[in-house]
């Protein structure tokens, strides 16, 4: 088994502190991993060298940058062509992007998210549904961001191959599967039930209502959170001129 | 026409194209433009690492792509077509097949010679000529880095400096 | 001496939803518990984060694409809301302190894009940096983040509290109304989670068999 890096698996919980238009995620991936550069070059002449050639243009999902930064200590501990390694990066990170993406943003939050939701809709205390949303959301951002340091270091100019053997692949499925099953369990408990957290017992009309805004959402999506937006905004100035009014 | 989106993007088959345009557009094929690329497994590998099952990437030459573009077009696949410069896309559309087509700017970043123009678009002088010679192509250009985001055209990309 | 906290819990906030290190606390629900914490009302602060979260879940952060800041849009309003009223649920101000968050959301997301612009400034302009410069201008943006997510929370509470305490007073629709109409919206805004997870048959089938067990769920709570 393989040394973890700790002082880059620490820092990559940073690697979009300086995110910027110019270079994307490019001078984050440079800081985190400076440490492993510094083991490998004592003379601080070819440090210079090394660390300037990884300041340039980077992107990934952030849990999935340990990948490439794994691949990239290996390669640069072989001794890799600086083009080659640039090459690299340049190739792997939009996969990385992509991969992150629909896996964690479109796929695991939300999932999480809806997960906590349930729970509050079924009356639990507060404390049960954040603390369980951020322990089960952490869990998998902790392994996601280890795994991937390790298959990097394992896999350096041939991480892709690993990559798509992995289990990652099969699990963006699943979460989507378990994603709108989650979504499904909350709609149906706000139509039943109402709202706990706003303490509201729901009248006769709400159950027809409420099934109507929730299909009008999941039909409409982001056209529908515009109009919800405008329909709350309208509300606020409708509830106040009428108390201006009278 | 099956040719759903033609996309400038550097950063290839990405989240923006995955999920914010295949979202939408729902394509089973990506066609990657590009010399340097076709002739290299080991790259191709590593960009084709993010491309969800249900969709096949491919990566073919500027050449091969001219020759196969009415083949596509008129296939009942959806495809993606995606070149990560400027140049590449324009030389396709000097070969006059991409007439009449709109052209997606969706990613240039910032690089030696190249200004900010938008906040995913840098570009230098030889781009912003490209740029004019496909839309005298017949091409229209318009930026845009996700379906919702406002659309910029070509004389609003060249005139910024 | 609550506002000073409401900045340093935006702070955190303001950071963690990009910068360092990501884990969610940015989200509105746990933003606006851990500020209802702050102010010693939980059910209040969850009340309104709840309703932030529902509207935020469509949201996704994708490539360089500019997206509101839902976190310390939440500690702001919540801080606002509870700040300028007193204990037990106000409808009204709870949806107006709503509408604030929503309109306060792109402010942030303005100083977020300003952020990075200032990122790339201090970072990529004038050539590669050495090793200790960057080391010290990367940890300095995070800082800087930090103190921007503070700014955008206590601005936000103050100027949101300032509001409320004018504008509550107006309030004319009756408690249950104005409650139902946030839950409505609420409802709405959790439908949009659904095509987040794709439109397939899997997604159809799964999305059916999760409406059957809530129905079970509801009836055997019951």
């Amino acid at each position: 088994m393989m040394r973890l890096p700790w002082p880059v698996m620490v820092r990559a919980f940073a690697v979009q502190g300086s995110w910027n238009y110019e270079t994307l995620m490019g001078t984050g991936f440079a800081f985190v991993i400076l440490p492993a550069l510094r083991r490998l070059h004592t003379d601080p002449a070819a440090l210079h060298e090394a660390i300037r050639r990884h300041e340039g243009t980077f992107n990934s999902h952030p849990y999935l940058a340990p990948l490439a930064l794994g691949a990239v200590i290996r390669m640069e501990e072989e001794g890799e062509d600086p083009a080659v390694i640039e090459r690299f990066k340049a190739a792997l990170r939009g996969s990385l992007g992509t991969l992150g993406d629909q896996l964690i943003w479109a796929g695991w939050r939300p999932l999480c998210v809806l997960a906590a939701l349930v729970l509050l809709l079924m009356g639990a205390p507060w404390w049960v549904a954040i603390v369980s949303f951020l322990l089960l959301y952490n869990v998998l951002h902790l392994v996601l961001m280890v795994w991937g340091l390790r298959l990097g270091l394992a896999g350096g100019r041939s991480v892709a191959e690993r990559l798509r053997g992995s289990a990652l692949r099969r699990l963006q499925p699943r979460l989507m599967a378990a994603g709108s099953f989650v979504a499904g369990v909350a709609l149906a408990l706000v139509v039943l039930r109402g709202v706990p957290t706003l303490d509201m017992r729901p009248g006769h009309l709400w159950i027809p209502m409420a099934v109507l805004a929730a299909a009008a959402g999941a039909r409409w999506g982001e056209r529908a959170r515009r109009f919800g937006v405008a329909a709350v905004a309208v509300t606020a100035v409708a509830g106040l001129l009428a108390g201006v009014v009278t | 026409m099956s040719i759903l989106l033609y996309r400038v993007d550097e950063r290839l088959i990405h989240g923006q194209v995955v999920v914010g345009w295949g979202g939408r557009l729902n394509p089973s094929r990506i066609i990657v433009v590009d010399d340097d690329l076709a002739a290299s497994t080991w790259e191709q590998e590593l960009y084709a690492a993010g491309v969800p099952s249900g969709i096949e990437a491919e990566f073919r030459s500027v050449a091969d792509a001219v020759d196969g573009l009415p083949e596509w077009e008129g296939s009942r696949d959806r495809a993606l077509l995606l070149t990560r410069d400027i140049g590449t896309m324009s030389r396709l559309a000097a070969s006059g097949c991409l007439r009449g087509r709109e052209v997606n700017i969706g990613g240039i970043h910032h690089g030696p010679g190249r200004s900010q123009v938008l906040h995913y678009v840098f570009l230098n002088d030889a781009e912003r000529r490209q740029l004019e010679e496909m839309a005298r192509n017949g091409v229209e250009v318009v930026a845009r880095d996700l379906p919702n985001a406002r659309g910029v055209g070509v004389e609003e990309l060249v005139r910024t400096r | 001496m609550s506002w000073l906290a409401t900045g340093l819990l935006g702070g955190f906030v303001g950071l963690d939803a990009t910068s360092f290190p990501q884990i969610m606390i940015s989200r509105p629900v746990v933003a606006g518990v851990l500020t209802g914490v702050l102010f010693g009302r939980p059910a209040e602060g969850l009340a309104l984060g709840f309703l932030v979260e529902a509207f935020s879940l469509i949201i996704l952060p994708i490539g360089a694409a500019r997206y509101p800041e839902s976190g310390t849009a939440t500690v702001a309003a919540a801080a606002a809301y509870l700040a300028a009223t007193p204990p037990g649920l106000q409808a009204g101000a709870l949806l107006l302190a709503l509408t604030f968050a929503l309109g306060w959301e792109r402010i942030g997301g303005q100083t977020v894009v300003l952020q990075r612009q200032i990122n790339g400034r201090r970072l990529t302009r004038g050539g590669p940096l050495a090793a200790e410069v960057l080391e010290r201008r990367h940890l300095g943006a995070m800082t800087l983040d930090f103190v921007r997510g503070g700014l955008v929370a206590a601005i936000g509470g103050l100027a949101g509290y300032g509001l409320l305490r004018v504008l509550a007073p107006f309030w004319s629709l009756p408690h249950p109304l104005t409650l139902a109409i946030l839950g409505i919206a609420a409802a709405g805004m959790l439908g949009t989670a659904v095509p987040l997870f794709g439109a397939g048959r899997s997604a159809r089938v799964s999305l059916i068999a999760g409406v059957l067990v809530g129905v079970v769920l509801v009836l055997a709570v019951r």
